[in-house]
C-alpha cells in the first residue's frame, strides 16, 4: 500500500507541465509605436510591444507592412516554447488586426530575451482606430529528459 | 463664368463616378463546427463569408520545429458588381475569453473578381495549444472596391465582451 502511494506521488511529481496560457486586455496607447505592458506566466514575461500601423506595399500587391514586435523574456530556470497572439479592436469592438508569433524552432533558453514580429498583412486598414488590444501568452516548458511526453493541454 | 460652371460639372462628375469606399464587418459566432465545418453569415454588402472549416492541426513531434498546422479555411464569395480587395481575420476564444488562436489572410495580388469565389487559409502556427477549448470566435471581413480610397465601417455589431484572465 505504501509503495502504491509512493508510486502515485512520484508519478504526480514527475507529471509534465502542460501548456500554460494568460490573456490580458490593454488600452491602445503607444508612444512612437512603443507601449509598455505587463503579462507573465511564471517567469516568462512580455514587457514591451512596438506597433507599426503600416500601409499597403503598393502596386498590385495588397499586403501591408503593418506589424507589432513583441519582446519576450524568459527569466525562468527552464527553456520554454512561447506563443503570442495579439488582437486589436476599435472603439465599437470591431477587430482591426490580429495575428500570432512565437518560437519557431527549438526553445527560448532560460535567461534569454527574444522578440517576435507579428504581421498584419491583410486586415490593417482600420488599425489607426485601435482603442484596445488583447495579448495572449502561451508557454510550454521543456521537460526533463527522463520525464514522460507532455500532453499540451491546459 | 463658363469656366466655373465647367469646373463645377467636372467635380460633380468625379464625385458621382467615385466608387464605394472600403468597408469592414465584425461578427461573433459560437464554436459549433461539425467535422470542422461551420456555416456562418458575414457580409459587407455583397461580399460574403458563408463557411469556415477549422483544422485543429498537429505539430511535428520529435523535431525542433514548433509550428502547428492548425488553420481555418474561409470561403468568400464576391457577389458584388465590382472587383474587391478582401481581408479576413479570425480570433478564437475559450469560454473565459482567452485567445486560443488568431490570424488573418486575404487578397495578396490584384483583386477578387466580381462573381468569383475563393478560399483563404488562415494559419494558427504559434498559439494553438488550447484550440480544443474553443467556445466562440469572431470574424472580421474587410473589403475595398477597386479604385476606392477611404474606409468606413458598415457593421456596428461589436466584438465579444471578452473577459481576459489577468
Amino acid at each position: 500500500m505504501r509503495k502504491a502511494i509512493l508510486f502515485v506521488a512520484a508519478a504526480c511529481l514527475a507529471a509534465p507541465l502542460g501548456a500554460q496560457q494568460a490573456t490580458k486586455k490593454f488600452d491602445y496607447k503607444p508612444l512612437d509605436g512603443i507601449q509598455t505592458v505587463s503579462l507573465a506566466i511564471d517567469q516568462v514575461k512580455i514587457n514591451q510591444i512596438v506597433f507599426k500601423t503600416g500601409k499597403a506595399i503598393g502596386g498590385p500587391l495588397r499586403r501591408s507592412d503593418a506589424e507589432c514586435v513583441i519582446r519576450i523574456d524568459n527569466d525562468g530556470l527552464v527553456p520554454v516554447q512561447a506563443g503570442v497572439a495579439v488582437a486589436l479592436f476599435d472603439e465599437e469592438g470591431n477587430l482591426v488586426a490580429a495575428g500570432s508569433g512565437g518560437t519557431r524552432v527549438g526553445w527560448l533558453s532560460a535567461g534569454e530575451r527574444d522578440t517576435c514580429a507579428i504581421r498584419f498583412p491583410f486586415v490593417y486598414r482600420h488599425m489607426d482606430k485601435a482603442k484596445t488590444f488583447l495579448v495572449t501568452l502561451e508557454v510550454q516548458p521543456k521537460l526533463p529528459k527522463d520525464a514522460p511526453a507532455a500532453n499540451p493541454t491546459p | 463664368m463658363r469656366i466655373r460652371s465647367f469646373l463645377l460639372m467636372a467635380v460633380l462628375a468625379a464625385a458621382l463616378t467615385c466608387p464605394a469606399s472600403a468597408q469592414v464587418a465584425t461578427k461573433k459566432f459560437p464554436w459549433q463546427p461539425v467535422g470542422g465545418v461551420q456555416n456562418i453569415d458575414l457580409a459587407t454588402e455583397n461580399v460574403v463569408i458563408g463557411q469556415v472549416v477549422f483544422d485543429l492541426g498537429s505539430t511535428l513531434k520529435g523535431t525542433p520545429l514548433r509550428k502547428s498546422s492548425a488553420n481555418v479555411r474561409v470561403r468568400i464569395d464576391n457577389n458584388s458588381e465590382t472587383d474587391e480587395e478582401v481581408g479576413v481575420a479570425v480570433v478564437v476564444f475559450d469560454a473565459e475569453g482567452n485567445v486560443v488562436a488568431a490570424g488573418s489572410n486575404g487578397t495578396k495580388w490584384g483583386y477578387l473578381n466580381k462573381g468569383a469565389r475563393t478560399y483563404y487559409d488562415i494559419d494558427f502556427p504559434y498559439v494553438y495549444r488550447r484550440l480544443d477549448n474553443a467556445a466562440n470566435f469572431i470574424v472580421t471581413l474587410e473589403t475595398r472596391a477597386k479604385g476606392s480610397k477611404n474606409a468606413r465601417p458598415t457593421d456596428n455589431s461589436p466584438a465579444p465582451d471578452v473577459t481576459p484572465v489577468p
